[in-house]
């Protein structure tokens, strides 16, 4: 036959079941609250957080809920992100780029490959056939064609003209202005 | 038989007088004897005998020790006159100078069918940890059942040093408790006693005063902290009960 419970297990008991009441009533109460709460809109939603009904428990329920709303899709954040992470590769990339040490340097460069390209010949190839007048090593005037088709070594200056370039032998390059509608850049 | 519980810890402030209120609510019906400098368990009047000791034991002990064994006469007359489970608070500073006197009046209890628990209330405190084996020590003399409830309210203790207390000590736990500030305020108020008797019937009252939902938080963190107090001085009630 079991032992009735004495008075320290009974008085325990009552203690513990109070308690667990307590607990649960607070509980039941918060879960009602928070299912009210969770059918308002979000914005309305945060004012919750203030509700002295909520248990802890329940307020990080309520945050969940928010958060899930409130957070952008993932891919369009991932997308800000990455647009974001780029705008600063470039923004740190360009920074030490525009510092006077690398621009000074790179604008007279710049300005060295101009001259050097505007001194250098290029090859060309005419499109029609171009009457030309030179000097040979005598100071005689020399009047020849150049047929279509023919590839010639060609300076441009800095007045912006064409400039034929011919080896004559003892008497080195001569130049002799060439109509820009009459070549072609080869390839 | 009368079984006689003696609450000890020299060291104030480590929760005695709660552990004291939540046996006196394991067992409602058992007398208390208070040795402290102060009265502080007021609301157990009906079934208290307070006997005020005085704070500074260095005073006492500048005064010869018969001065001391008269200031606990009143006490130990007490106890040798207890009739059935007794519970006694032994103020701070107080249990290493009376528990010797116990241990000294041992075989005359022993004849008049009284036997003796102590229970140590221990915290993460050094002074408190310290005081426990000088306590078990003294109590080893006399008692027939040994408690220390760890009470967590800083900290928890060390499980080495709870293990050093000894085989023959029963351990047990007080959690360390959160409580609402108004909760807090009416457990100093009415002690464990107005929760377990009063406080359904003050529902309505801390409603008006706090709102509906605040008066349940209150009422969950009042009856959850006596229900853990008693369950951490269970062990020691269900000795006492015999």
């Amino acid at each position: 036959m079991a032992r009735p419970p004495t008075v320290v297990e009974t008085r325990l008991k009552v203690a513990q079941d109070d308690a667990r009441g307590a607990t649960e009533r607070v509980r039941r109460i918060s879960a009602a609250r928070l299912s009210e709460i969770r059918r308002l809109p979000p914005s309305e939603r945060i004012a919750g957080f203030d509700d002295p009904a909520l248990t802890p428990e329940d307020k990080a329920a309520l945050r969940r809920s928010i958060k899930k709303e409130l957070v952008r899709p993932r891919w369009r954040a991932h997308l800000r992100r990455s647009r974001l992470r780029g705008t600063r590769l470039m923004a740190g990339l360009l920074r030490p780029v525009l510092s006077l040490e690398v621009t000074l340097p790179a604008a007279m460069f710049v300005v060295w490959l101009f001259i050097a390209w505007s001194h250098s010949a290029h090859i060309a190839i005419l499109t029609r056939s171009v009457p030309i007048r030179m000097l040979d090593e005598y100071g005689n005037s020399i009047d020849a064609a150049l047929p279509s088709g023919r590839r010639i070594i060609v300076r441009v200056g800095w007045d912006g003209v064409y400039r034929l370039r011919h080896w004559i032998p003892k008497n080195g390059y001569e130049t002799v202005a060439i109509p820009d509608d009459a070549i072609e850049w080869a390839p | 038989m009368p079984r006689i519980l003696l609450v000890a810890q020299d060291k104030g402030g480590s929760g005695k007088t709660l552990l004291v209120r939540a046996l006196a609510e394991c067992l409602p019906t058992a007398p208390l004897i208070e040795i402290e400098a102060n009265h502080r368990l007021v609301e157990l009047d009906d079934r208290l005998d307070f006997f005020p000791v005085r704070a500074d034991r260095g005073e006492i002990d500048r005064t010869g020790g018969q001065a001391a064994r008269e200031e606990f006469d009143g006490a130990l007359n007490k106890i040798a006159a207890a009739k059935g489970p007794t519970i006694v608070d032994v103020g701070a500073n107080t249990s290493s100078s009376f528990l010797p006197l116990i241990g000294a009046a041992r075989a005359r209890y022993t004849r008049r069918g009284v036997s003796f628990g102590v229970l140590a209330v221990v915290t993460a405190e050094p002074g408190a940890v310290a005081n426990i084996p000088v306590l078990l020590g003294l109590a080893r003399q006399f008692s027939t059942a040994l408690f220390v409830v760890e009470n967590q309210v800083e900290n928890p203790v060390d499980p080495k040093l709870l293990k050093a207390f000894g085989k023959d000590v029963t351990l047990s736990a007080l959690p360390k408790l959160s409580l609402d500030a108004r909760a807090n305020g009416l457990l100093q108020k009415g002690g464990l006693r107005f929760i377990g008797e009063e406080l359904a019937q003050a529902e309505e009252n801390l409603s008006a005063s706090f709102g509906f939902t605040e008066a349940g938080r209150i009422i969950e963190d009042l009856t959850g902290f006596r229900a853990r107090a008693m369950e951490a001085v269970a062990p020691a009630a269900r000795w006492l009960e015999g």
